[in-house]
Formats: C-alpha cells, structure tokens, sequence
C-alpha cells in the first residue's frame, strides 16, 4: 500500500503532467516520452488504488472516480489524444487528490492503533532474521484490529524462534552439555527442569519453553533476575494464550515487546 | 491485633499441606505475608454498623487512583513529573489511557505559524512516544497526522518546517523516517508538555 509521501510525490508528478500538456495547449501529444509518462502515472495509480481500497478512511466513490479518470488517461495513450483531452482528464484526479485521497491517508496512518504497531516493528529494527521477522510483522498487524492478545503470543512465537536458531547454531551437544549442567543443580528454578537430552530439531521444538528458558542462563550466560523477566513474558504468554480475564491494552503489548527485544533478541545472538 | 491468629494460622497450615512439597515453603510464605497484610491494613467501618451505633463515620483519606498502566510506563510518567515539577495525575489527565490505546487529549498546539506548530507537535509526539516505549523519537506518519488535526499541515513545506530545526530539537530530519530528538530536544519537549499540562497553551513556548 502507498504511503502518504508516495501519495504526495504522486500528486506533484501529476501537476507536473498538466504542467507539461499546458504548454502544447490542445495540439495532439505526439512526444513519446511524455505519452510514456502519462501512461505509468495512470498504471501506477491503477495499481496503488487497489491497496487503499482496505483504508477505512478515504471514501471508495473518490478511489472511483480517480480509477475512472486515470482509466482514460491511459486508453487515451493507446491513440491519438490531444493535450487539451489529457488535461481535462487529469483535472478532477489533481482536484479530489488531497482532500479526498491524501488527507484521509495521513489521519489513517495517525491512528493510534497503527502508531503503536509501527512503534513496536521499529524496536525489533535491525534485530531479527527474516523468520523472526515475520512473527514480529504478524504481531503489528495484530496491534493494528486491536488483537493484543494475539500479538503478544506472535512475539513470543519470534522469541522462541530465536532461541532454537541460536540453539540449532550451537549444536545439539553444547546444548545438551547445558541441560546436563543445568538439572545437575538441586535449587529452583533449575530443579524443576523436566527436559533430556535432544538430537534433532522435532525434539527442540516439543521441548517446553520454561526448560530452554532455564537451560538459557547456562548458555547463553544471562543471571537469574534475567530470567525471572523471561519467566514472567512466558507467564504473560501463558496467560493470554487460554481463556482468561485479562485483557491486555496497547501499552502492555508494547512493554512486553520491548522487553522481548532486550533480553532475547538483544542478549541471545544467533 | 491477632485476636483469630491461631485460626487462620491453622487455616493456612492445612492449605500448605495440599500443595506439592517444593512449593510448601513458598505457599506457607505467601499466605502468611496476604494475612500479615490483611491485619495491618486500615478497614473501613461499615457504614451499617455506623449507622446502628451513631458514630460519626471518620474519613480515610483514599488512595489516588492511579490507571491500570504497566509499572515501566507509570514510573516514566512519574519520573516526568517530577522532572517537570509537575503533578503526575496532572501529567496523566493529559492524554487518554482509557481505552485501548494510548493518545494525547484534546489539546490546541502553540506556536505562529504552521511551521512551529509542526515543530511542537513533532516534540509532543516524541514525548508521548518517550512514555509509551522509553524512546524520545517521534514517528513521521503520527506528526503528519497531528498536524493535521491541528490544522498546521502544509504539504509543500512540511519537510522544510521540520527540517529548519535538524540538529537543534531534531537529531535528523529525513522523510518517511522517525523523528529522534536530541537533548535540547527532549528539555524543549518536556517544557512544552508543561506549559500545556499546567496553563493550557497560554504560556507555551512560541
């Protein structure tokens, strides 16, 4: 979907265009170049006018009417079309385009459910994989329909995905190497580590998230108030994963993202 | 003061029993401490026990009432307010934490011409977004929004008037990017968001 500032270059590139046919006045458009350039203006609105369709904000009757006119344009380039012709055409597009197109954009990409999800991608910026990301992606667009609940179990999902990456990368032995370690130890929370040892990637992934979480201190080398963060995200997890009564807002989805890209994706480096 | 302690003692001991035995410890502390703060916590009279006895209800001063917001969000607003020497619940008043989402309060922005007002908004912006996630940077499409409900949206000049203060307020100005501010910035941010939360725009920064 076209951003606002593309919206924006595109409406001068289209006064550009009436700017250029003014000066043939109404003799026929025989130049290629700007014959060319009407038709990809007219192909690149057909094309991004279908993306705003899903903005709630700006009214379908204009996306038509601008489709309409562009429509024309671009019929006109397949024959001979005079500049006058162009021109009247292009003039109802050039007329609703702020107020009917690129105004409605700008109060849609304002809206508070779409700030907060764009908030929450730029705290993963630069942090995640191309798997990673797409649990990171999915969780904004969550946040954008008010699913907090679901975005919260998409960040988890990216966190774990992390962390059996790093652990893939390290190998099954130097893994297994830290469980051995870990359920050595008598204390809580390593005593209550349930996992054995594991040799392939199926076995990782039906591990329970608490136990790689534990094993976590000993490989990845973060202290235990580390891990009563990461101990409390997995309980928040938990809890909006099955029917319940909480209801998380914005703002929690956004403390535990933050909080998910500083202790997993920042402290456990694939 | 412990009048019914042994009871619940007794109570507690027998829920303990029924946990797993690593955790009876735990269990055993756990209700001890929510009973220990059941005793010490001032009660309410009950208005009908008032009633029959004629005692003049005496009044417990109320807690403030602080919204539902994660403990990480509430101390920046807290550290905000103080910082600002500002009353936090003043602070609070100012944006809407009601509903799902987090926004600024109806509010009109200070400044001449559309130019500074871009500008403010830009800083308020970041300040709501330092709140919200702890980063002082103000999100490009947010600022083109509030722009425009504050009627300060010039489409052909809207880059410049944010650009006429890159390296000042503004760390870097580039379109389409977030908005981080420097620390002039966020001393400027903070003094605005005062003057709007203490005297509305009269006294703002112009």
């Amino acid at each position: 979907m076209p951003t606002s500032d593309d919206l924006e270059a595109f409406h001068a590139r289209l006064r550009e265009l009436k700017a250029r046919l003014g000066k043939l006045k109404s003799a026929e458009v025989t130049r290629p170049d700007l014959i060319q350039d009407l038709a990809a203006a007219a192909k690149d609105w057909l094309r991004d006018s279908q993306g705003l369709r899903t903005v709630d904000t700006i009214e379908p009757e204009a996306l038509e009417q601008a489709d309409e006119c562009m429509r024309q344009v671009l019929n006109s380039t397949a024959t001979r079309g005079r500049a006058s012709a162009y021109r009247s055409k292009l003039e109802p597009v050039i007329a609703i385009f702020v107020d009917a197109i690129i105004l409605p954009l700008i109060r849609h990409e304002g809206n508070p459910h779409q700030v907060a999800a764009r908030q929450l991608q730029a705290l993963f910026d630069g942090l995640c994989t191309p798997d990673e990301q797409a649990y990171v992606d999915e969780a904004a667009k969550c946040m954008t329909v008010s699913c907090h609940r679901a975005s919260i179990i998409m960040l988890w999902a990216a966190a774990i995905a992390r962390i059996h990456a790093t652990v893939a990368n390290v190998g099954f032995a130097a893994f297994n190497a830290a469980l051995t370690k870990t359920v050595a130890r008598k204390a809580a929370p390593y005593s209550y580590v349930k996992a054995g040892p594991i040799s392939s990637l199926p076995e990782l992934q039906r591990m329970r998230d608490y136990d790689l979480i534990v094993v976590g201190m000993e490989l990845w080398s973060y202290d235990l108030p580390v891990f009563g963060e990461l101990d409390r995200l997995l309980s928040t997890r938990n809890g909006v994963a099955h029917p319940g009564m909480l209801h998380p807002t914005a703002l929690d989805v956004q403390q535990f993202a933050a909080k998910t890209a500083s202790l997993v994706f920042s402290k456990i480096r694939p | 003061m412990f009048d019914d302690g042994e009871k619940q003692i007794d109570r507690i001991l027998v829920l303990v029993e029924r946990c797993p035995e690593p955790l009876k410890l735990k269990c055993f502390e756990v209700l001890l401490a929510a009973y220990a703060n059941s005793i010490s916590r001032p009660t309410r009279e009950p208005a009908a026990a008032r009633e029959e006895t004629g005692a003049k209800a005496v009044p417990i001063p109320e807690a403030p009432e602080m919204p539902s917001l994660p403990p990480d969000v509430l101390a920046r607003f807290k550290n905000m307010a103080k910082r600002s020497d500002i009353d936090v619940e003043d602070l609070l008043g100012f944006f809407d934490i009601t509903g799902d989402t987090f926004k600024l309060h109806a509010y009109k922005v200070p400044g001449a011409g559309k130019g500074t007002k871009t500008r403010n908004v830009a800083l308020l912006v970041a300040a709501k977004s330092y709140l919200a996630t702890g980063t002082w940077s103000a999100d490009w499409k947010e600022v083109k929004s509030e722009a425009v409900n504050q009627s300060a949206y010039d489409m052909n000049n809207y880059t410049f008037a944010l650009k006429k203060s890159e390296g000042d307020v503004f760390k870097t100005v580039e379109s389409g990017k977030n908005i981080e501010l420097t620390s002039a910035g966020v001393a400027a941010a903070e003094k605005l968001l005062k003057s709007l939360v203490v005297d509305g725009d009269d006294n703002a920064d112009k």
